[in-house]
């Protein structure tokens, strides 16, 4: 049951939610640009994040869909998770002149605490995925016996 | 080609799906017309500009300006070189007009850019 929920359920989720987030921001991709702009970033960077981050999004989502590449569908997944956890975290510490809206995600209307709590629960959920005991259990009975 | 798991494909066709449908909506008039408008904007001096709408204006967005909601953030892209108006009728530059952030309080503070 652990098994299937780590090997199956994780990359399902992790699946759903970056082909949600790619989609919402490339079918608007002018508002997500705009609501970058209102991130404490320079507008430059911005501008190239907008673009960055959906196809980041799409190439983790496609690297989880195919067995062989799942494994790093997941450590993308976790690089990506860990920099927006890292990111809301930064401003919550206030190391940031001001506190930018929250509207360039999908979860507009949660407040940066609640956008962390999320974080941190789909980031220790990848990263139970990604663990060495994980591994050892997805692997089949026959090839551990190879 | 390497083997799909195709249960994780429904699944991804899936957040397409609902990542399209529920993709942020622009506001509109009454007559259907896509409406941007300077919602909430604060100058250093504590003036506010709103009111306008600039797709009725006939100035391009993206080029002269764009807009963010929810409305009490805003991102205004404007051409520097083009004076703008405020609802009092004062002409102001797109440099006149620093962008502000909401604080943890609910407050506004200017950005650093």
């Amino acid at each position: 049951m652990k098994r299937i929920m780590l090997t199956g359920v994780i990359p399902a989720l992790l699946i759903l939610l970056f082909a949600y987030t790619a989609t919402n921001k490339l079918a608007a991709l002018d508002d997500f640009t705009a609501s970058m702009y209102n991130q404490p970033i320079p507008h430059r960077l911005a501008y190239i994040l907008a673009r960055a981050i959906p196809i980041a999004e799409i190439l983790a989502a496609t690297c989880l869909l195919f067995g062989k590449t799942q494994k790093l569908g997941l450590y993308t997944s976790f690089i990506l998770l860990a920099l927006f956890t890292g990111y809301i975290g930064l401003i919550l510490l206030h190391v940031f002149k001001r506190i930018p809206c929250n509207c360039a995600g999908i979860f507009r209307h949660l407040t940066w605490q609640q956008h962390l709590c999320i974080n941190l629960l789909l980031l220790a959920l990848t990263g139970l995925a990604l663990s060495p005991q994980t591994k050892k259990h997805s692997q089949s009975p026959l090839k551990q016996s190879i | 080609m390497k083997k799909i798991k195709w249960h994780l494909l429904v699944i991804a066709l899936f957040g397409i799906c609902a990542g399209y449908v529920n993709k942020p909506q622009k506001l509109r008039t009454p007559m259907g017309q896509e409406m941007d408008t300077y919602q909430y904007w604060y100058s250093a001096d504590g003036r506010m500009y709103y009111g306008y709408d600039l797709s009725s204006m006939g100035w391009v967005q993206g080029r002269d300006y764009d807009c963010v909601y929810p409305p009490n953030i805003c991102t205004f892209i404007a051409d520097p070189t083009r004076s703008h108006s405020d609802d009092t009728g004062n002409w102001f530059y797109a440099s006149d007009v620093p962008q502000s952030g909401i604080n943890m309080d609910g407050g506004f503070e200017l950005m650093d850019e």
